[in-house]
């Protein structure tokens, strides 16, 4: 048996249902003026962009910003960027070990064990762990890095394409970084072309 | 400065003005005794007191109607006349009153449909629903569901023992009306056949006879926020927009009302407010 309603019953159950879509249709309006809001703070102040140029002291930083990639996307690597520098610039190759004039050829047994970090200065090398040292990380460099700040968006992609000749990703003003950005200070790490091994922080004043 | 009071000049138009609001009232009266076969659609300029005597007149009768108010589109409408016609017992004749439908009236096809549905006795809505549809709330989407024909996109709602009462500020129009494009043309021509089916009341009063109307509704149906007013009050508001007729900066009823507000906040000086910020500056 069906049920029918009274006529008050179908006018209330009209507002109800009006009532709901203006319920749905203002949050919808409240979460695009809050994205505004965010993309605003993002581009227009209220905080300072600090963009970092690549330096032997950023080396945790590196290694962590890494880790939160993700594995499967090309600026992943399985070696982090702080052995790298390591092999490229502090470990000495024991060459001395197996200069045959000197110790007329005492220790050439250990070449075999050593050959696994067969790593060096010498150009000549071309061994495959030689070649991942330094090819992987170009942009490393033996040297603190430098800071520079910013109170607009615009001043920094301004400043990156005057000095270094290449726009700054457009990821900080995007939806997800916005939202980010209202909560805790955001971080984004360049990884490929010109702008490689530079970094960018934006915090809350 | 003396105070005008009504004289024998002005008695003629509120005359005028009550013989049309009777006319008004009596076409509501008519269209719920369904004494016509046609539904009721009224016209007037905006702020005469349309909702207001509808209402006025359903509580009168005893009877409950289903409102409608400011659809936006032929959509809306739709998805709330399945709402309705699906809960209501099919056997008991019902009132819908479509409160400010010019929106419905906007284009050529809802005019269209709206014409096809009060021949057929049924609203006939074929397009495709994939977009609208998934912004709808649940219980509308069950109630435009009921309504569907299995591998049909469109929707089909009975609209039988059903007396719609259609109130507007948009005049339908008719042979005399004049189009540019011709778009406007069909349009035109659609909305000829609209007021064929439809029992359409014009009260395109302007000028003194719109004075008329909102004097003698003042004077002799006061508005509920006008009760306290005597007699030389209300008079003296109503010869003074006569007097400012042509800078006034809106006519209807709830200027007077806004008129007397004026009066009871400032008892000494209400004449210079009524001046600066009723009156356009010429």
């Amino acid at each position: 048996m069906k049920q029918y309603l009274t006529i008050k019953e179908i006018n209330d159950r009209l507002q109800a249902t009006r009532d709901q879509s203006f319920r749905k249709k203002t949050q919808q309006y409240i979460d695009i003026a809050n994205n505004s809001k965010a993309h605003n703070m993002a581009n227009y102040g209220n905080g300072t962009y600090t963009l970092r140029s690549p330096g032997n002291d950023l080396l945790d930083f590196y290694d962590e910003q890494q880790k939160s990639l993700d594995p499967t996307s090309k600026a992943y690597s399985m070696i982090p960027p702080s052995v790298v520098f390591h092999y490229r610039f502090e470990h000495d190759y024991p060459a001395e070990l197996f200069n045959k004039s000197l110790n007329y050829g005492r220790y050439a047994y250990l070449r075999d064990q050593l050959s696994d970090y067969h790593v060096t200065k010498d150009p000549k090398d071309k061994t495959y762990w030689a070649q991942v040292y330094t090819t992987r990380f170009r942009w490393l460099i033996n040297q603190p890095h430098k800071e520079y700040q910013f109170k607009l968006k615009a001043d920094l992609d301004k400043f990156a394409i005057e000095h270094i000749g290449q726009k700054i990703s457009g990821r900080l003003s995007t939806q997800k970084s916005t939202n980010q950005l209202l909560n805790e200070k955001h971080v984004v790490t360049i990884w490929r072309g010109k702008l490689a091994g530079w970094s960018v922080i934006w915090e809350a004043d | 400065m003396a105070i005008k009071l009504i004289s024998d000049k002005h008695k003629l138009y509120i005359q005028e003005g009550a013989l049309n609001r009777s006319m008004l009232r009596k076409a509501i009266e008519r269209a719920i005794d369904r004494k016509t076969k046609r539904d009721f659609y009224i016209y007037s300029p905006p702020g005469l007191g349309k909702t207001y005597t509808c209402d006025t007149v359903f509580a009168e009768k005893g009877i409950e109607a289903v409102e409608l108010k400011g659809n936006s589109s032929l959509f809306a409408f739709v998805v709330d006349l399945a709402g309705i016609m699906r809960y209501r017992n099919p056997k008991e004749h019902i009132y819908l009153f479509i409160d400010d439908c010019d929106n419905l009236l906007l284009n050529i096809d809802s005019v269209n449909t709206l014409k096809i549905g009060l021949d057929e006795n049924k609203i006939l809505y074929n397009k495709q629903l994939a977009a609208q549809y998934n912004q709808l709330e649940e219980q509308q989407k069950e109630d435009l569901d009921h309504y569907r024909k299995a591998g049909r996109n469109g929707i089909e709602i009975p609209i039988d023992n059903l007396t719609i009462i259609w109130c507007s500020n948009y005049r339908l129009k008719d042979a005399s009306a004049k189009a540019k494009s011709d778009n406007a043309v069909v349009k035109n021509i659609n909305e000829q056949a609209l007021r064929r089916r439809l029992n359409a009341r014009d009260y395109d009063v302007s000028g003194d006879t719109l004075w008329g109307w909102i004097a003698d509704c003042v004077l002799n149906e006061t508005p509920p926020s006008m009760q306290s007013a005597n007699t030389q009050q209300l008079e003296q508001i109503v010869v003074w927009m006569y007097d400012n007729w042509d800078r006034l900066k809106e006519h209807n009823i709830s200027f007077a009302e806004k008129l007397y507000e004026e009066m009871q906040l400032e008892p000494a000086d209400y004449l210079t407010a009524w001046e600066f910020d009723y009156l356009i500056n010429v």
